[in-house]
């Protein structure tokens, strides 16, 4: 189990996180380019020191400011993969997965035996012989997974470890990687920028944004109730955050959000609100739709992105005041004939939104 | 392929074809002066054979110590910021554009019997000045900025990542560099080891002023081939000659050898 | 590599500041209608410095120049077909050299110089003579044979193996105690004068006359050698009027007085 809390200041971010992971869990640490993630799993692998924090890992203390405490990364039971793979390109496959075990004094033949196992399980047995340089990006990425795997660490950390890879190599990837994790039971921190990615690998999901995290939950918490746009932003559905307007007395409010006016179900009180709107329940239309939805509003089509795998399913972004994401089919997109930049309407029930804090 | 293109590889053609006639003339002209059977009768002579072993074993020893002495100052330069670091860069590569003469006047105020550390030597019963020992200082002296230069450059030049990989896959510093750095930085430090071996045999200025002129003790090819010129020119061009071939089979050794290819062994990639 | 050994022989001085301005002349003003260049071995370059401004307050509109190295670098530089108007050295094989390749006209003999011994400021050598060249232990320096006060130096001690003290093998004893062969004379002078060698044989010419820094011991007439210098106009001379104007000042009275300034033997006029 991971215990850390870590802070730093880089520049003008002011990084400021916890974690908790449980043993042999996921967590996928989620959030934009700058927030702090790759530095927040560098501060708790040791490649960098924290300005205060802890960090424990299975009862035993890594770092401790507070003592003055610091353990060198080498005597550190972690696993380490990094985006760009630094698998050594002067050795072989088997000996860049032996390079550790060597490294922690196991004789040669037993590293090796070791090694060939792990790049076995890895589904690279015949590549033993070869060097970096005759090996995929994929391949070497295995290579990097299975040089740390080998040495049983007590955490793992991955640093957008798929990100350089094609889509069809990094879903495999993904799939070997719960596999091995959940054989190994080793608990994992999984650094990604991509939602799908999050989803896929984590158990648990945690959001950094600006160098705090905001959220931590599973998948479907941080669904239901984001706790701020970004975190809805990042997972893909609608989430404002906004004030108590003009009440109708039927159990129905308006809330004002900086880009629009929303309507939804009556929460009470006065205080500031986040309310999210599924981009499945929103209705697109090309003539102002008479239905009951209290929810219509008019603006040009954005974007229009198919969702991968097969695009059966599209996501088109809205210039609407508040600016909307709606799912629909392909069929209705080609029915519709949406383009980039037609005006359309769209449409969502208010009882459909339940605001919450 | 576009004008422009064309235009630069015309230039850079060019370019090597000036290099080349500017280096390898002379060296051609050397070669052309002499003959096989001039180069058998000087290697049957005492005193070429007494300057070769010499310059054998004197650009050998200072190679060694170059290496020894200039790699962990290498690592040192090529880590970590610390106090003082540009200015000790500096000052180790200042010798570099000392004229060797200079530098051996410098050689012997320092190390001579009447120079600056004169007294504390003659007490362990070492004197410099007028030695083989005095060739090796001075080669060495000459030779320690070239290697010291590639050989922290090529440090230099290795991925931070590789080691910080190194490091999370239980590595401690001493098996990094002797695992990770060191094989990375082989092709530089060979190159560099050639250069400073280069330099050393070549040393003229800075050894006649240090060890002085003695066949046997102190007379290195590059000063016997000097004093061959004062009287027998074709004597002093095979002689000359003899250098160069050793020298250049060397050289062409260490950059033939899977040394210099480098950890991948892949070719560059053309832009 | 080889641009080393192409160097021009060092000149020794013990400071930068003395290496610089004792060796250099000013250029010739460049506004001088005729330029007088004067191929000269190393050890007449301060002299002929001196001779050089008077022939210039002599002749307004001429300017003189020297170049000075080896005697064989000049000989070879001439034959190259370097532009030289006088040739001048103490080295009568390459003077015949110049000769026999009809670089030069007939040379003439203008000055002549000896040898002397020189030994270090070392208390333990004040009280040394010319018999302790052989003792062993004593770090002499010489020119390397190959240079004409190398051989001057061996012929020297030669003649003295024959004195009355001094041993049949003391010239064999003197030059395997030798530890440096020199190519010229500056190098031998200055390793002496700097404490790291004890005694050395130079030209008199070479050691200035305050010298403190070294104890001169003259070698007697009989043991020592008459070392000719030998000066000759340049056959592609640009300019031989004002070669042979320089040969005139250097052999006449004036010329010679400078020369024995400078330590110089002059030349009985009868051969001049």
């Amino acid at each position: 189990m991971l215990r850390a809390h870590v802070s730093r200041r880089i520049g003008p971010l002011a990084l400021d996180a916890t974690l908790e992971v449980e043993r042999g869990m996921v967590l996928a640490l989620v959030g934009e380019s700058g927030s702090g993630k790759t530095t927040l799993l560098r501060l708790i692998a040791g490649l960098e020191q924290p300005d205060a924090g802890r960090v424990e890992v299975d009862g035993e203390v890594w770092a401790d400011t507070a003592v003055g405490m610091h353990v060198p990364v080498e005597r550190r039971p972690l696993g380490w993969v990094a985006q760009d793979y630094a698998v050594f390109p002067h050795l072989s496959a088997l000996e860049n997965i032996a390079f550790g075990l060597r490294a922690s004094g196991v004789a040669a033949r037993g590293a090796r035996s070791q090694a060939a196992a792990a790049l076995a399980r890895v589904g690279l047995g015949d590549a033993a012989a070869r060097r970096p340089a005759h090996l995929s990006g994929g391949e070497q990425q295995r290579v990097a997974l299975a040089r740390a795997l080998v040495l049983r660490p007590r955490l793992l950390l991955l640093d957008e470890p798929f990100g350089a890879l094609d889509p069809s190599t990094r879903q495999a990837m993904r799939r070997l990687l719960r596999a091995l994790v959940a054989e190994d039971q080793v608990t994992t921190v999984c650094v990604t920028h991509s939602p799908l990615e999050a989803l896929a690998i984590g158990e648990r999901i945690a959001v950094l944004e600006r160098g705090r995290i905001i959220q931590e939950g599973t998948a479907a918490e941080l669904l239901r109730r984001p706790r701020s746009p970004v975190v809805a932003r990042f997972l893909g559905i609608n989430c404002f955050r906004g004030t108590i307007g003009r009440r109708d007395g039927a159990g129905l409010v308006e809330i004002r959000t900086e880009s629009g006016t929303i309507a939804a179900v009556d929460p009470g009180g006065d205080a500031e609100v986040l309310a999210t709107v599924d981009p499945r329940d929103i209705v697109v239309a090309l003539d102002a739709p008479s239905g009951s939805a209290r929810n219509v509003f008019r603006g040009a089509v954005a974007e229009i992105s198919p969702e991968p795998p097969a695009g059966e399913r599209v996501r088109v972004a809205l210039d609407t005041e508040p600016p909307l994401v709606a799912e629909v089919t392909a069929e209705a997109v080609a029915a519709l004939g949406l383009r980039v930049g037609m005006p359309v309407f769209a449409a969502f029930k208010a009882t459909g939104v339940t605001p919450y804090r | 392929m576009t004008p422009l293109r064309i235009a630069l590889r015309v230039a850079g053609a060019v370019a090597a074809g000036v290099t080349v006639a500017l280096l390898v003339l002379p060296v051609v002209a050397l070669v052309l002066h002499t003959s096989p059977g001039a180069l058998i009768a000087s290697l049957a002579e005492e005193r070429t054979l007494q300057a070769l072993r010499l310059s054998a074993i004197t650009s050998l020893v200072s190679l060694l110590l170059v290496v020894t002495v200039g790699a962990p100052t290498a690592v040192l330069l090529a880590g970590r910021r610390f106090r003082g670091k540009a200015l000790l860069e500096t000052l180790i590569t200042l010798p570099m554009v000392l004229p060797p003469t200079v530098a051996g006047l410098g050689l012997l105020l320092a190390f001579g019997r009447a120079g600056l550390l004169g007294g504390t030597l003659s007490q362990f019963g070492v004197t410099v000045p007028f030695t083989t020992l005095a060739v090796i200082v001075a080669q060495t002296f000459v030779a320690l900025p070239f290697f010291i230069t590639a050989a922290t450059s090529g440090l230099r030049a290795i991925d931070l990542r590789y080691l910080e990989a190194a490091a999370t896959l239980r590595a401690s510093p001493w098996h990094r560099t002797i695992r990770v750095t060191l094989p990375l930085a082989l092709p530089s430090l060979a190159a560099g080891a050639a250069m400073g071996w280069a330099r050393a045999l070549g040393e003229f200025g800075a050894t006649i002023t240090l060890a002085g002129n003695l066949p046997g003790r102190t007379q290195t090819m590059p000063l016997a081939v000097y004093f061959a010129l004062e009287t027998d020119l074709d004597a002093a061009v095979a002689l000359a000659v003899l250098l160069l071939a050793v020298s250049f089979a060397v050289l062409l050794a260490v950059r033939a050898s899977p040394l210099h290819a480098g950890p991948a062994g892949a070719s560059r990639p053309r832009l | 590599m080889l641009a080393s050994i192409m160097m021009p022989p060092p000149v020794w001085c013990i400071a930068g500041a003395v290496l610089l301005t004792a060796c250099s002349r000013e250029q010739a003003p460049l506004d001088s209608d005729r330029v007088l260049t004067v191929f000269a071995a190393a050890s007449l370059v301060t002299a002929f410095d001196s001779l050089g401004e008077v022939l210039e307050r002599r002749t307004p509109d001429l300017g003189v120049r020297f170049n000075s190295a080896g005697s064989q670098q000049l000989a070879r530089q001439l034959a190259q077909g370097a532009e030289g108007d006088v040739f001048a050295s103490p080295d009568e094989r390459w003077m015949r050299f110049a000769v026999e390749r009809g670089l030069v006209e007939e040379p003439e003999v203008f000055a002549r110089n000896r040898l002397v011994v020189i030994f270090a400021r070392r208390p333990e050598l004040e009280t040394m003579q010319l018999v302790n060249l052989a003792s062993p232990g004593l770090k002499l320096v010489l020119a390397a044979p190959e240079v004409p006060l190398g051989r001057y130096a061996r012929e020297s001690l030669r003649k003295l193996s024959a004195a009355p003290g001094f041993g049949p093998d003391f010239a064999a004893r003197a030059e395997e105690g030798a530890v440096s062969l020199e190519d010229n004379a500056r190098s031998v002078l200055a390793k002496v004068r700097l404490g790291e060698a004890d005694a050395g044989i130079v030209y008199g010419s070479d050691v200035a006359p305050g010298d403190t820094a070294v104890r001169v011991v003259a070698i007697p007439d009989p043991f020592n050698v008459d070392v000719e210098y030998h000066i000759a106009v340049v056959k592609a001379a640009r300019d031989t009027a004002a070669a042979r104007g320089f040969i005139a000042l250097v052999r006449g009275a004036e010329g010679q007085a400078i020369l024995e300034r400078y330590g110089f033997l002059s030349v009985p006029p009868a051969s001049r």
